[in-house]
């Protein structure tokens, strides 16, 4: 998918008039944060867990090289193979290749964040294969040819009477008319649908939470059983995964998987959690008969040794995204990308470039709520000020801001100028503000003032308010 | 694509500082095995299955004997009026069932026509309530996924406190992984639309789980 994140400001203007959108996401947001808080509050070792998760990510990342090494020798013992994209055109190549070799015509796919990164799907659909993504929310938002709004609910942004409109009109074809009324008749609807797209497909495509580098395995989870359809039914099971989730052993994939689910949807483990190991055995009734995992790098090489190492250990739990007070007012389309909120802000302009998504890093507030989320300890709001600092330094940013900086920068860097200039600004607001206690516009802050009114200070600045205080203290002490 | 593969390597061996100890370290670590934090819990474990398997929406129930198993399964399929028709798994113990003659059995992989399939577990998680189930010609994959009603047989001794006691078992039986080893925590299920959760997405509606207290004779 090409980036659209240049256009955000567009993009979250148009979000905010919504109002569809801006029902699901307030619907969205209760349900994640409060299915999150209950699962914690049942879970007194989170902390414990959360330190055990980052030693363990942070340890893997010292020695990826090895753990890679180990992981591709294990996956070619259990009979399959490991292909490696340096970026997604050489991604989408293997796989289109590896589909031809397969003598596919259909393919089923399982959710996969990687594989919306590198436009999977295009490049599949271009290269003349019929490619059904089979987890609902990716099959809702395929029919409306649209990209995932978040990473783990890609449909959070559609109501119920939208899905049940795209069925009427895309389901005409498979003999289904009648116009859907609940959310148990839509769900069994795909699931007769899907289910002969399941047992046709030549080649199943999944992605990966984690790679274990102990065995080979590769490690699912999902609620609905899609992805292990896909990838038990057909000849050849391609996983798709980028080199960052790789971890030591079953071990360490354990108390990952404690953090992944609860900070996802709130629970303790998914329906299915799965690991795979290569392809069939010669004495199996079932199962793929060729395994093959494509590893993605796409810049996550060059962010092992730099400033955004951190963003490294993400486990794409979404939690940040279901906290963030700005993905909760816009959606995840606005940002115009595949990975929107506070990690898609930080992910996105070192894969995209920072010019391309430069405004991302100023979409956020700051308020530290994700990190304070982040089940991996990721400082995001540290990461995006990174971005901020770099676009600063490029000159990426628009003039304006620039020059309000400076400014800014000036009066920051002379505390005596400071004061007098605030003492000045204080008294004046108070003025403007005498008769209501506020004051409803100001010059160059109409943005501001348009939807609600500034408060009016008490008349002088706290440093002066504070001084008069130790003063009259050290004159009663005289007393 | 195999300059990818050494382009990718070079980069991250350029971004870490390479020292020879690494491989040892590395051995040692993968071989230890180290369990990490563990989530502390003082019910009984076969107690704490229960109560968690009912906490996602399956059903349970506990038979003394395998010979019980044939009438503990009509008995439910009568109950959610379900055609008394199984696909089951081929292993030792479910072949050995003398099913009473209202029941049609089948022991095979499973297919798309397929409404209630039986299988066996490897091991049960008392942690979470999952099941444990480990591919293999005893134990087909496609029939914890394809039918509608999927039921699970648990023998009892084989319920662990967590999901590592499954990893120190497949190394204690020292034979390579299974292709596939599913951990089933109630049935399918989705929120996907309007974040409403809904049973039934594409893999089993029912999940019933039979724990067999008695050991059965090797």
């Amino acid at each position: 998918m090409k980036s659209k994140s240049r256009n955000f400001k567009k993009n979250a203007v148009a979000a905010l008039a919504n109002s569809t959108l801006q029902k699901a996401l307030q619907n969205a947001k209760d349900g994640f944060i409060n299915k999150r808080k209950i699962a914690l509050d049942a879970l007194p070792e989170f902390e414990q867990l959360r330190s055990n998760a980052y030693k363990i990510k942070e340890h893997t990342l010292k020695n990826i090289e090895a753990y890679l090494k180990q992981f591709e020798q294990q996956v070619k013992n259990s009979g399959g193979e490991v292909h490696w994209a340096s970026n997604t055109k050489e991604a989408q190549n293997i796989i289109v290749k590896l589909c031809q070799d397969a003598g596919a015509r259909s393919i089923t796919k399982g959710k996969s964040m990687v594989g919306e990164e590198v436009a999977l799907n295009e490049a599949l659909e271009k290269a003349g294969f019929e490619t059904i993504e089979t987890d609902l929310g990716e099959y809702i938002i395929q029919l409306a040819e649209e990209p995932p709004s978040h990473i783990i609910a890609p449909a959070v942004h559609k109501s119920q009477q939208q899905i049940a409109d795209l069925f009427k009109e895309h389901h005409k074809k498979y003999n289904f008319k009648s116009k859907l009324e609940t959310i148990p008749e839509i769900v069994d609807e795909a699931r007769k649908v899907l289910r002969d797209k399941f047992i046709q497909a030549d080649v199943g495509i999944t992605g990966a939470n984690f790679l274990i580098a102990e065995t080979g395995s590769t490690v699912i989870v999902t609620n609905e059983g899609n992805g292990d359809l896909t990838a038990s039914l057909p000849k050849t099971h391609i996983v798709i995964s980028s080199i960052e989730k790789v971890v030591p052993t079953l071990e360490d994939t354990s108390v990952l998987l404690r953090l992944l689910a609860r900070s996802a949807t709130g629970q303790e483990i998914t329906s299915y959690t799965t690991f795979f190991n290569g392809p069939k055995r010669n004495t199996d009734l079932d199962g793929p008969e060729s395994f093959h995992v494509v590893l993605l790098d796409n810049k996550r090489s060059e962010m092992l040794n730099g400033e955004f190492h951190d963003m490294l250990r993400c486990i794409h739990c979404g939690a940040c995204l279901n906290h963030c007070p700005v993905y909760n007012t816009i959606g995840g389309h606005a940002y115009g990308w595949v990975y929107p909120g506070p990690m898609g802000s930080v992910l996105t302009p070192l894969m995209q470039g920072l010019k391309e998504s430069q405004h991302l890093p100023f979409a956020s507030t700051l308020c530290g709520r994700c990190e304070e989320v982040c089940p991996m300890s990721i400082p995001l709001p540290q990461l995006l000020r990174q971005h901020r600092i770099q676009a600063h330094k490029e000159k990426i940013n628009s003039t304006r801001s620039r020059l309000a900086l400076k400014l800014w920068a000036l009066f920051a860097l002379h505390p005596l100028l400071y004061r007098l200039a605030t003492n000045i600004f204080v008294k004046l607001l108070s003025w403007l503000g005498k008769t209501t206690g506020s004051i409803s516009q100001l010059p160059f802050s109409h943005a501001w003032t348009r939807s609600r009114d500034l408060p009016s200070p008490q008349g002088q600045s706290f440093i002066s308010a504070w001084k008069k205080q130790q003063k009259n203290k050290r004159m009663s002490k005289h007393d | 694509m195999t300059n990818s593969r050494r382009e990718i390597f070079s980069r991250l061996q350029q971004a870490s500082s390479k020292t020879e100890q690494k491989t040892v370290t590395i051995k040692e670590y993968l071989s230890a095995h180290k369990r990490g934090v563990l989530p502390v819990y003082s019910e009984n474990i076969v107690k704490r299955f229960i109560s968690k398997v009912e906490s996602v929406a399956a059903t349970i129930e506990s038979i003394k004997n395998i010979t019980d198993l044939s009438t503990a399964i009509y008995k439910y399929m009568s109950c959610y009026n379900i055609e008394p028709k199984l696909v089951a798994a081929p292993s030792e113990l479910l072949k050995q069932v003398k099913w009473q003659k209202e029941i049609t059995v089948e022991y095979r992989a499973a297919d798309a026509k397929d409404i209630t399939t039986l299988t066996m577990a490897y091991a049960g998680i008392a942690e979470t309530g999952s099941l444990v189930l480990c591919s293999g010609k005893e134990s087909p994959t496609t029939l914890n996924f394809m039918p509608d009603n999927n039921i699970c047989v648990i023998q009892k001794n084989k319920i662990y406190p967590y999901m590592e006691d499954t990893w120190d078992l497949l190394r204690k039986a020292g034979e390579t992984m299974p292709r596939s080893i599913n951990f089933i925590t109630g049935p399918s299920r989705t929120a996907d639309i309007e974040q409403t959760i809904q049973l039934g997405a594409h893999g089993p509606r029912r999940l019933h789980i039979i724990i067999l207290e008695s050991s059965p004779p090797r």
